[in-house]
């Protein structure tokens, strides 16, 4: 039985994720952005919070998401906007890794 | 010491930045700014869009609320006209008689839509979508059946298509040129546009002329070459003209625009003018363009805010602009010349592509994306390093953009 506000789901190995190329997955019936930076693995509600954009196509440079329709600029770690056109936050998921396997709570 | 005054002409987005960007940077000055609308400043992309579907649209135009101003000691006169500049006495007069003195003056007067020129039967409404009362008054007719010819191909003319189409209407759009977008961008790109607006339901009447518009039979009807368009609205997307006049009136250079430096300056050193009604020295293309876009007025202003404190900030930026129409997302970045060589990336008819413009040694110099906003990124990157590309690994899908950097 899971407890409230947890739901960990497993998304892959922690090779499946490439340094500046973010993948789209679905866990737990939510679409989410995975981005890889050195050791560390981030996920973000696939979704621009100004747009009806997929961030999981947008460009990688250092450590924001450049949304792939407005080129609004999202820090990956914490989802705060950090260039207009985006103004409102996207919601960050946790992330953990599990003997190599990669998991993110989408509670 | 008394206290710097700042006022700035205009009440649009790039006013809002340049307010917001002179507030950041000083605490102290006086800031005043004069603005016809009755609105607070907004932005205007979702006009065309948003708005024009549901009232919730209107949020993404204000990105400061009415009170925001009042609490940055930002001194907002909405419903008022600046008449007359006097730059020797150094104030603005307004329409009411009143004047406000300047110690540094910018100009972000913006543009007006530009009228249809021929005869309109004075029973035919002709909307044009430029301010949020516009948008607001279009989104109120539009509703399922109604007839919608809108006139002009370009952007505005094609967001409008787009939103009248999903609020259910049959539109039509009429354009004198023989393909849409012609000025903007390269054929394929304008045909894959075409061809997504006819599999939507919209009539392209491409080629053909408005010459007048008449009413009879409880409708409106667009006279063309090849005969008559019958409509319920008629809406127009013609173009814009900058607001050059009061510029004009105090002597100051105007050339299809306020004439300003890479700094934002005029010839007058009190005097400095942003946003898309400025022709700027663009140093990345080295000459003067006047650009109608988002981007000008986002973060042109802020570097006239500076040099206004005393900076010496230069606006330089690869000229970049988007459109959405239906569930189409297209970036034009960089400006395609005549001499361009043009490599595609992806395949068109799978409706995600890229159309890069590279010059005679292989450097890329503009690129165009159609659902492929991604790809935009990695090319504004590749532009500015200025290397030279290899033609057929580009159009070569498998390798990615960022291996090239």
């Amino acid at each position: 039985m899971e407890q409230r506000n947890t739901n960990w789901q497993t998304i892959g190995a922690l090779d499946d994720f490439t340094e500046g190329e973010p993948a789209a997955v679905v866990a737990g019936e939510r679409q989410i952005a995975v981005f890889r930076i050195g050791g560390e693995v981030f996920a973000l509600n696939d979704l621009c919070t100004h747009g009806h954009a997929r961030l999981s196509d947008g460009y990688v440079e250092d450590g924001c998401v450049e949304c792939p329709l407005h080129q609004g600029l999202i820090d990956i770690r914490t989802g705060t906007p950090r260039c207009a056109p985006i103004t409102e936050a996207v919601r960050v998921f946790p992330i953990r890794i599990v003997d190599a396997r990669v998991e993110v709570n989408v509670y | 010491m008394s206290t710097e005054r700042h006022v700035i002409v205009g009440a649009g987005h790039a006013a809002r930045r340049a307010a917001e960007t002179l507030r950041a940077l000083n605490a102290d000055v006086e800031i005043v700014m004069i603005g016809e609308e009755p609105h607070a400043p907004y932005d205007r992309p979702a006009l065309s869009k948003d708005v024009l579907i549901s009232a919730e649209g209107e949020q993404k135009a204000f990105i400061r609320q009415h009170d925001w101003y009042a609490a940055h000691r930002i001194d907002l006169h909405l419903s008022a006209t600046v008449t007359e500049v006097d730059r020797r006495r150094a104030c603005v007069r307004l329409r009411d008689g009143s004047e406000i003195g300047y110690d540094r003056l910018l100009l972000a007067t913006g543009s007006r839509v530009r009228r249809f020129s021929g005869p309109v039967d004075q029973r035919v409404p002709l909307y044009y979508v430029r301010t949020l009362t516009d948008a607001r008054v279009l989104r109120a007719i539009l509703a399922p059946g109604r007839r919608v010819a809108i006139l002009g191909g370009g952007f505005i003319g094609l967001e409008v298509a787009a939103a009248a189409t999903q609020a259910g209407c049959q539109v039509t759009v009429i354009e004198p040129a023989p393909a849409l977008l012609q000025r903007a961008l390269p054929n394929s790109v304008a045909r894959h546009i075409a061809a997504l607006h006819v599999r939507k339901g919209v009539d392209l009447r491409l080629g053909t002329m408005p010459h007048a518009i008449t009413y009879g039979n409880g409708h409106a009807s667009i006279e063309i070459d090849t005969g008559a368009v019958a409509a319920d609205i008629v809406v127009a997307g013609i173009g814009v003209v900058p607001n050059v006049e009061l510029a004009e009136g105090c002597a100051l250079d105007v050339r299809n625009g306020i004439v300003v430096d890479e700094q934002c300056r005029t010839n007058d050193p009190a005097i400095f003018a942003a946003g898309e009604v400025t022709m700027h020295v663009n140093p990345l293309l080295g000459r003067s363009i006047r650009i109608e876009s988002w981007q000008v007025a986002e973060n042109q202003p802020a570097i006239a805010a500076e040099n206004m404190l005393g900076g010496g900030a230069i606006y330089a930026e690869l000229p970049w602009l988007w459109s959405d129409q239906f569930d189409c997302n297209i970036q034009t970045l960089g400006i395609i010349e005549a001499q361009h060589r043009l490599v595609t990336r992806g395949d068109p008819a799978v409706g995600s592509f890229c159309v890069m413009a590279l010059d005679e040694i292989g450097r890329m110099r503009a690129a165009i994306s159609v659902n492929s906003g991604r790809d935009i990124g990695a090319c504004r990157r590749l532009i500015s390093s200025g290397t030279v590309m290899d033609q057929v690994r580009l159009a070569d899908v498998s390798v990615s953009l960022r291996s090239f950097l």
